[in-house]
Order: structure tokens, then C-alpha cells, then sequence
């Protein structure tokens, strides 16, 4: 998909000021959940250290907030900012397509 | 117009794209095992489908605990059950379920779990058994409950108590240990309490002992002064002496019971025929050994065989096993008494046989301990405290020599052998019997002023008589306050001063009189029953210049006066 590569918005981090807001839905403890959590932390110590916030969210307690983010399965990792929304679907335990879906390395042709 | 539908077709094209993009990403993540759970729609509500791990815990926490755990039908056949259930009975899970849990109890044991599965739908059961797993039987405990009561299902726990039964054994033992340790240690402390208490009623029989033997030593020997006696009386008189020294001796023994162990006792040693030593020691229990009609042979060779020896002592240890011999063979035995002496070894054995009780081999090394007797059954019925043989072979050792016992046994009759090295042949032997007292009064002494305390009248008078025959000035006081009166009249030269006054003691006297600048310089000696170390050192305190023990060497009293300077 060459075309969509131009059309994306720079991959690699545009605004060094920037904070990224990203939001992970889990469903309690189980290991994917657990394992989803701990890749994210180790991706945005190496990839955006000092500028990021992650918000928890676990759906076992209040399974209506997946709503707004049309969560279907679980974990999913939800980038809020920078515009625009993108998802990423599971442990994110494949870490170049992690980092590939949230925009911080180009997507390979 | 164009422009602007391109534009929202892009943008509905990156839309469609993006979500595209999303469901491919959602397969690729359910395809690659990378989500667990899932968020339905039932209706309105919105519910959390977790594929695997919420329960994950549970299911871990019972497979991995250390206990086995399974859920049994009411009949006590099992439905679930844990690994480690499996690995406690020995058994592949596989072939566990749906077998009957009692077949893994000790068959002892079957029966009451049966039972106790039957109660534990309507209770908590916790109860002990012993486990069979193949030749092995372990013991465990069982807690079971109701788990499902309608299906009759329950709930059973199953812990290996192997090692807490080693634990509760290894703290049993441990605590019998530090039971038996402390047991121990306060019957060493009864016994040491029941030793002090035995020399403490040793020193106070001694010292009752020793008060009417003073008098009757003084009288001896006032009887020698009083002129030349009848060779009847005479031969009495002399018996008489030396039954009186014995006498004191041997409540010097008593006394020393406890010194003696600790080989504390002095000797008085001199050049003496061993024979004398047999003699002497048949006329102190020649009465003894007839009274049990035992015949005493005697077998004593021609010539003396000389010894450096306390005279006292060693016929002390020949009467103490003679009279042992007399004891321990029935009436009408026969005991042999002998001395020799053995060319070679250079020593003197004396023997002393009978063909009485014997000894049984087991008791030979212990005659000699201390309060112990061969047959204390036997003993009972005779005399004695037990101390004899244990004094023997002190005394024995403290010449140089050793005392043995042999028999071939019960009823075979004993023997016991003193050896003592023999005195060396150059060493002439001046007789220096302690007579001096009796030809003192005639010897030409300065004669002193001397004033005797003491509550006992005979104790008093008998010396006072004696000191008067040997030429001195004596006065006598009962009590402490004529004790003062007196000596402010006579101005004695000595004092001899019991302590146990009644009223002021012998020390509040021995004060008083140092306080007294007129009795600064007389020489103040203490007469006493108890001759302690703590004794003598509080007579010292209180101004003694010597502190006698009851019944005072009359040799003693001599150099006392003696070494009193010239008036």
C-alpha cells in the first residue's frame, strides 16, 4: 500500500512536546491483560520517555466505558493523542507492529 | 464541487481503510492468541466474556497448593481431584477419579472415614489417618466439607503430616531431654542440700561427742597423777586410755566424713610395728567378733615388721574389716587375721579373711563408695554407717598403700588385703608416745594463773584439777559475767574460754576482756566443739589468741602454758 504510506501523517514523532494519551482496556488480570500492560510500559520508556500517560481501563468492573471506543476484544490499546485515534488489538506483544500502529515507525511496504 | 466530493471520498476512503485495518488487526489478534477476553452485548448490557485466566488463579492455587484437595460423591468416591492428591497416594490422576477414596486409608483406619464422610454433608470434619500409599503408610490429615449439599458432593482436604509428626517428635524429644536436664539438675542440687545438711549434723554430733570426752580424758589422766596404781588397775587405767583416745579419734572421723572424701584428713605418722597395728585393733573388737560367736585366728610372724604408720589409724582400718568380716559371716563363722611381710615387694600385708557372705563379682569395685554396703538388704540389720570401708581405703591410700577386697562370690567367703611400703631399716625408732603429759606436773615448770570458763562442770573441774596438779594457780567460772568478775581478782596469765556460754557466749566474753586495758596482754585461748574454719576465724575476730577443739590435747595444753613468759 504505497499510496497510504504518503498519505499518512509523519510516522515518527512530529511534536517532541507532545504528550501521548493512550488508554488500555483489560478485563481484570488475566495474563494478556497483564501482558498488553507491561509491553506498553516497556514501548513508551524506550519510545516516548517523559511524555506519556497511559489510563487503565478494566472492563471487569465497568464493562460500559468500552463503549465510546468500540472495544470488541480484549486488551486493546486506544492511542487518544495525538489525533487521530488509532487501536491496536491485543497483547502488543508483537512490538514492530505495536510500534507500526501507533505511528512511531513507518509501515513497511 | 468536485474538489469536495474527492475530498469526502478520501476521506471516507481512509475511513473505510482504518477500519478495515482495525477488523484485520482484531482476527490477527484473536488468530495469534494475543486477547483473552471479549466484551458481548446481552441485550442492552455490555458483559466481559474472559476466555481464560480470571479463574486462573483458582484453578492454580488448587493444583499447586501443598495440599491434596478433591470433591468426593457422599459415598466417598471421587470426582475431582488435584495433582498433588494424586502424587500423595501414589496414583496417575487418571486412574483416581472414580475410585473410592478409603481404599487409600490403612484398613485400620477405613471404617472411621467411612463414617466420617457419611457426617461431613451436614458439618466440618477434621480428623488424623494413617494413608497407605503401596508398602508405605504415612500419617495425613482430612478436613472435609459440604461443598454442594443438593448433589451430596464434598469437599476433602488431604495434608501430609510426615513431617509434622518428625517435628512434634524431634520437640518431644527435645522437651523429655530438657525435662530430664532440669530433673538432674535439681536432684544434684537435693543432693548437695542433703550433703550440707549431713555435715552439718555431722559436725554437730561430733561436737556433742567430744563435750563428755574431755572430762573423761581429763580424768585418766588425773587418775595416772594421783600416785602409783595396783598392775590390776593399772592394766584397766591403761585400757581405759586408749579406748578414751580411740574414742576421740574416731568422733574426729565422723567429723571428717566429708574431708576425708576429698583426702583432706592428717596423719600422724611414727615408726610402729604392723603387728602392734593388728594387736591393737583385735582388743578394740575381740568383744565384737565373740558376741557373734565367730572364731578369731591370729597369725602374726616372729619378727616386727616396721612400718611408718599413725598407729590409730591403721588399727582403725584392720578393726573396721574385722568388724565388716564379724558383720557380714553368719554366727559361728571363722576369721583369719594375719601380717607379713613380703620379702620382695618391701611392703606389709595385713589380711583379714572370712568365709562369711562373699561378694557378688558386680559389687567388688563398689564396697569401697562411699555409704554403700555390699548387701543393703542385709545390712539393715547391722550397725554401722556405711563409711567404714570407704574411710579404710582413704586412710590406706594416705600411708602409701591400697586396700583390696576379693571373693569368688556369694557365700564364698572375702578377703581383704591392706599393703603398706615398710619403714626403711636405718631409721631408728625412738618410742615418743604423747606420755608427756602425765610426768609434766613433776617436771619443774613455772607454775601460771589460770582461769578456765565452762558451763560444764565436769569439763571445768576435771582440768582444773589436772592443771593444779601440774602445779598452776586455776580458777573456774560457769558463765560469762563470773568469768569477768573473776579474772579482775585473779589477773590470770591464761584463759581458756568456752564459747557456748549460757548468757554472754565465750566471744562477747573474749571482747569485753580485750577492752579492758588490764587483760590487753593475757593469753586468751577458745575451747570449742566447733573448730570451722569460720569458727576460728571469728574467735580470731574476737580477740582469741588460739582456738582449741574439744577435747584439748593435753600435750597441746602444755606447750600453751609453756610458752607463757615468766612471771
Amino acid at each position: 500500500m504505497n499510496t497510504s504510506h504518503e498519505k499518512d501523517p509523519s510516522p515518527v514523532s512530529p511534536d517532541p512536546a507532545e504528550v501521548w494519551e493512550l488508554r488500555l482496556y483489560v478485563a481484570g488480570q488475566t495474563p494478556k491483560s497483564i501482558a498488553a500492560f507491561n509491553n506498553l510500559k516497556r514501548l513508551c520508556e524506550e519510545h516516548l520517555p517523559g511524555r506519556y500517560k497511559i489510563e487503565v481501563v478494566d472492563l471487569l468492573i465497568n464493562p460500559k466505558l468500552a463503549r465510546d471506543d468500540q472495544i470488541l476484544a480484549i486488551p486493546t490499546l486506544v492511542r487518544k493523542l495525538p489525533d487521530p485515534i488509532r487501536r491496536i488489538i491485543g497483547d502488543l506483544s508483537d512490538t514492530e507492529r505495536t510500534l507500526v500502529g501507533l505511528q512511531l515507525r513507518p509501515r513497511r511496504g | 464541487m468536485a474538489s469536495r466530493d474527492a475530498d469526502d471520498l478520501l476521506r471516507e476512503n481512509e475511513e473505510l481503510r482504518q477500519r478495515l485495518e482495525d477488523a484485520e488487526g482484531t482476527i490477527r489478534a484473536i488468530s495469534g492468541d494475543e486477547v483473552d477476553a471479549f466484551l458481548v452485548r446481552r441485550g442492552t448490557e455490555d458483559h466481559v466474556l474472559v476466555l481464560d485466566g480470571v479463574d486462573r488463579p483458582y484453578r492454580l492455587l488448587i493444583e499447586q497448593m501443598q495440599q491434596g484437595a478433591a470433591t468426593l460423591t457422599s459415598d466417598g468416591t471421587v470426582f475431582f481431584a488435584n495433582q498433588r492428591l494424586a502424587e500423595l497416594l501414589g496414583t496417575p490422576l487418571g486412574s483416581l477419579i472414580g475410585t473410592r477414596f478409603s481404599d487409600y486409608v490403612a484398613p485400620g483406619d477405613r471404617d472411621a472415614v467411612t463414617a466420617t464422610l457419611g457426617e461431613a454433608l451436614q458439618r466440618d470434619i477434621y480428623c488424623e489417618v494413617a494413608i497407605q500409599r503401596g508398602d508405605e503408610v504415612f500419617p495425613a490429615a482430612l478436613a472435609v466439607s459440604p461443598l454442594l449439599v443438593h448433589e451430596s458432593i464434598l469437599c476433602l482436604l488431604v495434608t501430609d503430616l510426615t513431617l509434622q509428626k518428625r517435628q512434634d517428635h524431634e520437640r518431644e524429644r527435645l522437651l523429655e531431654e530438657q525435662v530430664a536436664r532440669t530433673a538432674a539438675e535439681s536432684t544434684t542440687a537435693a543432693l548437695r542440700e542433703a550433703d550440707r545438711r549431713k555435715d552439718e549434723f555431722l559436725a554437730i554430733l561430733a561436737h556433742e561427742l567430744r563435750n563428755p570426752l574431755g572430762p573423761l580424758r581429763n580424768g585418766i589422766q588425773l587418775l595416772s597423777l594421783a600416785g602409783p596404781l595396783e598392775p590390776e588397775v593399772r592394766e584397766t587405767h591403761e585400757m581405759m586410755a586408749r579406748q578414751v583416745e580411740n574414742l576421740v579419734r574416731l568422733v574426729d572421723d565422723l567429723l571428717d566424713v566429708g574431708r576425708v572424701t576429698r583426702g583432706m584428713i592428717k596423719m600422724r605418722k611414727q615408726r610402729v610395728d604392723a603387728r602392734l597395728i593388728v594387736s591393737r585393733a583385735v582388743e578394740s573388737c575381740r568383744e565384737f567378733i565373740s558376741e557373734r560367736n565367730h572364731q578369731l585366728d591370729i597369725d602374726l610372724p616372729d619378727d616386727p615388721i616396721p612400718v611408718e604408720a599413725d598407729l590409730v589409724r591403721m588399727a582403725q582400718v584392720v578393726v573396721n574389716l574385722l568388724k565388716n568380716a564379724a558383720k557380714f559371716t553368719p554366727a559361728g563363722g571363722r576369721i583369719l587375721l594375719s601380717a607379713e611381710r613380703t620379702s620382695d615387694s618391701g611392703e606389709a600385708l595385713i589380711r583379714v579373711r572370712d568365709n562369711g557372705e562373699g561378694i557378688a563379682p558386680e559389687m567388688l569395685s563398689k564396697v569401697f563408695d562411699l555409704f554403700v554396703q555390699a548387701d543393703s538388704t542385709a545390712s539393715r540389720t547391722e550397725e554401722g554407717l556405711g563409711i567404714g570401708l570407704t574411710l579404710s581405703r582413704h586412710l590406706t591410700e594416705l600411708h602409701g598403700g591400697t586396700l583390696s577386697a576379693a571373693s569368688a562370690g556369694l557365700s564364698q567367703g572375702s578377703e581383704f588385703v591392706i599393703r603398706i611400703p615398710l619403714a626403711s631399716e636405718a631409721e631408728a625408732a625412738p618410742p615418743s608416745p604423747a606420755s608427756g603429759a602425765a610426768e609434766a606436773g613433776k617436771r619443774e615448770k613455772p607454775a601460771h594463773r589460770v582461769l578456765i570458763v565452762d558451763d560444764n562442770l565436769d569439763a571445768a573441774s576435771s582440768l582444773a584439777r589436772l592443771l593444779s596438779l601440774w602445779g598452776h594457780e586455776v580458777r573456774e567460772a560457769r558463765d560469762g559475767t563470773t568469768a569477768l568478775r573473776i579474772a579482775a581478782e585473779l589477773r590470770p596469765e591464761l584463759i581458756l574460754l568456752d564459747i557456748g556460754l549460757p548468757g554472754m557466749n565465750g566471744y562477747e566474753v573474749a571482747t569485753r576482756l580485750r577492752a579492758d586495758a588490764r587483760f590487753r596482754d593475757v593469753r586468751i585461748i577458745a575451747l570449742s566443739g566447733y573448730g570451722s574454719e569460720q569458727d576460728q576465724a571469728r574467735s580470731r575476730a574476737a580477740g582469741f589468741d588460739a582456738h582449741l577443739l574439744k577435747p584439748a590435747e593435753l600435750s597441746h595444753l602444755e606447750s600453751i602454758l609453756a610458752s607463757l613468759p615468766h612471771a
